[in-house]
């Protein structure tokens, strides 16, 4: 241990362990650093990014980074970087990292890894600490990171010592991926990132007290369920995030396909079934498509796979597929019967158990006439919007009109609102991991951030981020670091003037009542993006809309187009709170 | 897609299933459906025995709203780790997810509801103390005794079932109870069977 520190003050210069160090154990002797520990955990765990600010109580973290080959992305804002980190982790599948320092550092983690333990998407993120003689005192730039993240993380390690930080870290990021995926924290105290040691990290490993579920759910309940469902007039599949976290989207659609059962998908599951396929009824839930909900609704079995079954998907609970036995598939058993009912648990990983179906099936169910009837759903309840040229472009046509222009597998990202939903609604999603979304928490500002997280996961595939103007002034700032970075992605703003989704909320619950939803006056986005460095366009009609998309993608870097929409647009179909998932309103009337 | 205008049926003209669920998620005939009932019980969990454990503990059961009757915890014959039991009152699906939800976490290496337990507490009662051999008397009904006698105060001290001691408790109220207080429920399996 090195000899406590005076102050927690920003100002304190590094002390290098290694050399000049007076501690009275003697560390003259042992070769390396707390810090470095941390860094050659991540290292050795193959992270090749992380995204943080820097500050006082992780200075000497950053100062062993800067010797590694790990690329560290400042951002302008620790919430930025926990949005980063966490559309890293969607996009690629291994845990997105940050770094950042004590107070503030953390507390602006907050948002982020809630959102993270929402979705259940891996992050670490790595908070620096005043020195352990000083916890508790209420010092500088001191905050109970470990209480405060406790209830919003998976697991969370105050690191004590300098021997063991690098196994504190490798855990941490073990866990983050391993079984239902989800945020870890280490805290990482001053003195032990200081302190010398000669303790070589080992792998990534979780502690043996952590169970990850067998991969195969029970054979039996295999077997009762896939006779349920094969012998079911009115089958129906609802695919999960836990299907695209499980890598199990291929084995899902080869199941649909060969038994016809048409899937609806959540939120998070957007991309996990090909929406363009003739099976697919593409969203359910709160704005979800009329015909994912009038399935789901008149169901007799259902197969959920990797859905936690969140309000917003179920409406009221009472009125949730009434007629239907379900049969939920997850590997995280607290998450069976915890919303709605299961009659046939297979706790397991989604691959492995969709698979074991696969093979259980007796025979195809007889299906036929149900089939039929999603179909005329269909043509009964279209997603539409009518395009009025005398109008204000309505945003649902800047969706489909990116869509058109984008690659098939681009990743969007989003903030939260009604732009939110018209993109879930109005995009055609074929591929897992193209949905970077704050789908749990609900997190205003995902999108921008998320944009940079995404793009550096997947350095080669378009990146566009949808948001709204209040969505996008929450963390406007991550286009300064996408421009530093030399990021090529477009930001496509949907701007109302609203805070939209509370508007139509006050128009449809609040007699119209607009209180401070309605802006007057906020900044030019278009120049807010070129003062960032950015290039910003501006599209006001409909005919300016193919112009300006096509300028963002041939840009080399970051884009952010102002798209002035119908600013009293609606999102529809909507399933009003606790609502009857059949009784989907098409028009505030209906509400 | 564009140009075509969302179109359908209003919400009452559709088709909806007749079925409900209840608040549980599960299938039910609404005519005769039965509140659940709630149940006492006993959930015993080994966990590491480190600083902070107890607030996770603690915490996870507020956040899901879990009410806890009472919780002890201890070291056990493994030095690693601390004896944590927790006494609920919830519901069959509550008291489901309260193991669940518990195993969850990373401390916790096992996590048992205890059947056929073997139950005590500790209570410390003082009684004002002008009729000790009263005193004294109740408190050997219970199997406990005076511990302190101090300027007209009696300390008893009885290790009991909870429902015992409440009893006691009622029982010394002829005497006037000044104080108590208890260490909620420790509780393992009987005889030959381990509470792992």
């Amino acid at each position: 241990m090195s000899k406590p520190q005076p102050t927690a003050d920003q100002s304190e210069p590094p002390t290098d362990a290694t050399e000049g160090d007076e501690t009275e154990d003697s560390t003259r002797t042992k070769e390396t650093t707390g810090a470095n520990s941390v860094v050659a955990a991540l290292e050795k765990a193959d992270v090749e990014i992380t995204f943080g600010v820097q500050g006082g109580a992780i200075m000497p973290v950053y100062d062993a980074l800067s010797k590694s080959d790990i690329h560290h992305v400042s951002m302008a804002h620790e919430q930025g970087a926990s949005h980063a980190a966490d559309a890293y982790g969607i996009v690629s599948g291994d845990p997105g990292v940050t770094i950042t320092t004590s107070g503030p550092g953390a507390t602006n983690l907050v948002t982020g890894i809630a959102d993270a333990n929402l979705d259940s998407d891996p992050i670490v993120s790595l908070t620096g600490q005043v020195p352990q003689d000083m916890v508790g005192n209420d010092a500088f730039q001191e905050t109970n990171t470990m209480g405060i993240t406790a209830p919003i993380t998976k697991a969370n390690i105050f690191a004590s010592d300098s021997d063991t930080v690098g196994k504190d870290v490798g855990t941490a990021l073990a866990l983050a991926a391993e079984g239902r995926q989800g945020p870890t924290l280490v805290d990482l105290p001053k003195n032990v990132t200081q302190g010398a040691t000669d303790v070589e990290p080992s792998e990534p490993t979780s502690p043996e007290s952590y169970q990850v579920p067998n991969p195969k759910a029970d054979e039996e309940i295999v077997d009762a369920a896939a006779r349920a469902l094969a012998e079911a007039d009115r089958p129906l599949i609802l695919s999960g995030g836990g299907v695209i976290k499980g890598e199990a989207s291929e084995e899902l659609r080869e199941f649909a396909v060969e038994f016809g059962i048409p899937v609806v998908t959540t939120m998070p599951g957007l991309g996990s079934f090909p929406e363009d396929h003739p099976l697919a009824l593409e969203m359910g839930g709160m704005h979800g498509t009329g015909y994912a909900n009038l399935a789901l609704s008149n169901c007799d079995v259902l197969l959920g796979v990797g859905t936690r079954f969140d309000d917003r998907l179920t409406g009221g609970i009472e009125t949730f597929a009434p007629d239907a036995e379900v049969i939920h598939v997850d590997i995280d058993p607290a998450e069976i019967s915890k919303n709605i009912h299961a009659d046939y648990p297979l706790i397991g990983e989604a691959e492995a158990v969709v698979s074991q179906l696969h093979r259980a099936m007796p025979q195809l169910p007889d299906a036929d006439a149900w089939r039929e009837r999603t179909q005329e759903w269909k043509a009964e309840y279209p997603m539409g919007y009518e395009t009025p040229q005398d109008e204000p472009v309505k945003p649902q046509f800047v969706v489909e009109a990116m869509d058109e222009a984008a690659a098939d597998d681009a990743i969007i990202t989003t903030g939260v609102g009604q732009h939110q939903m018209w993109a879930a609604q109005y995009w055609t999603y074929t591929e897992p991991r193209t949905w970077v979304s704050s789908n749990g928490l609900g997190t205003m500002g995902y999108g921008a951030p998320a944009a940079v997280g995404s793009k550096l996961a997947a350095p080669d595939t378009q990146v566009i981020a949808f948001e709204g103007d209040g969505s996008f002034l929450m963390t406007s700032q991550a286009i300064a670091p996408a421009v530093r970075e030399e990021l090529d992605f477009t930001v496509a703003v949907l701007n109302n003037s609203y805070v939209g989704m509370i508007r139509q909320w006050q128009d449809a619950f609040y007699e119209e009542r607009r209180y401070e939803s309605e802006w007057d006056w906020g900044p030019d986005i278009a120049s807010l993006a070129e003062a960032y460095g950015a290039q910003g366009l501006r599209a006001m009609a409909y005919d300016e809309v193919p112009d300006v998309i096509e300028e963002a993608f041939n840009y080399d870097g970051p884009s952010v187009i102002d798209f002035r929409i119908d600013p009293v647009a609606d999102v529809y179909p909507m399933v009003p709170s606790g609502g009857n998932n059949a009784e989907f309103a098409l028009e505030a009337d209906h509400l | 897609m564009t140009g075509e205008k969302m179109a359908g049926a209003h919400p009452d003209e559709r088709e909806k299933p007749t079925g409900r669920r209840n608040a549980q998620g599960i299938r039910i005939d609404p005519d005769t459906e039965a509140e659940l009932e709630k149940r006492r019980a006993v959930i015993s969990a080994l966990v590491d025995h480190q600083p902070g454990v107890l607030a996770k503990v603690s915490g996870l059961f507020a956040r899901r709203q879990i009410n806890i009757e009472s919780l002890t915890v201890g070291p056990t014959v493994d030095e690693s780790l601390a004896r944590m039991t927790i006494v609920v009152e919830e519901d069959e699906p509550g008291i489901e997810q309260a193991k669940r939800q518990l195993r969850k976490e990373i401390h916790a290496w096992s996590v048992q509801e205890v059947e056929d337990a073997v139950e005590r507490e500790l209570a410390l009662i003082k009684v004002s103390g002008s009729d000790p051999a009263g005193v004294a008397a109740v408190a050997e009904t219970y199997g406990g005794k005076t511990i302190q006698a101090e300027d007209g105060v009696l300390t008893v001290q009885l290790t009991e079932t909870e429902e015992a001691v409440d009893a006691a408790i009622e029982a010394f109220e002829q005497f006037g109870v000044k104080e108590v207080a208890r260490t909620g429920t420790a509780a393992l399996r009987g005889g030959t069977q381990s509470t792992t």
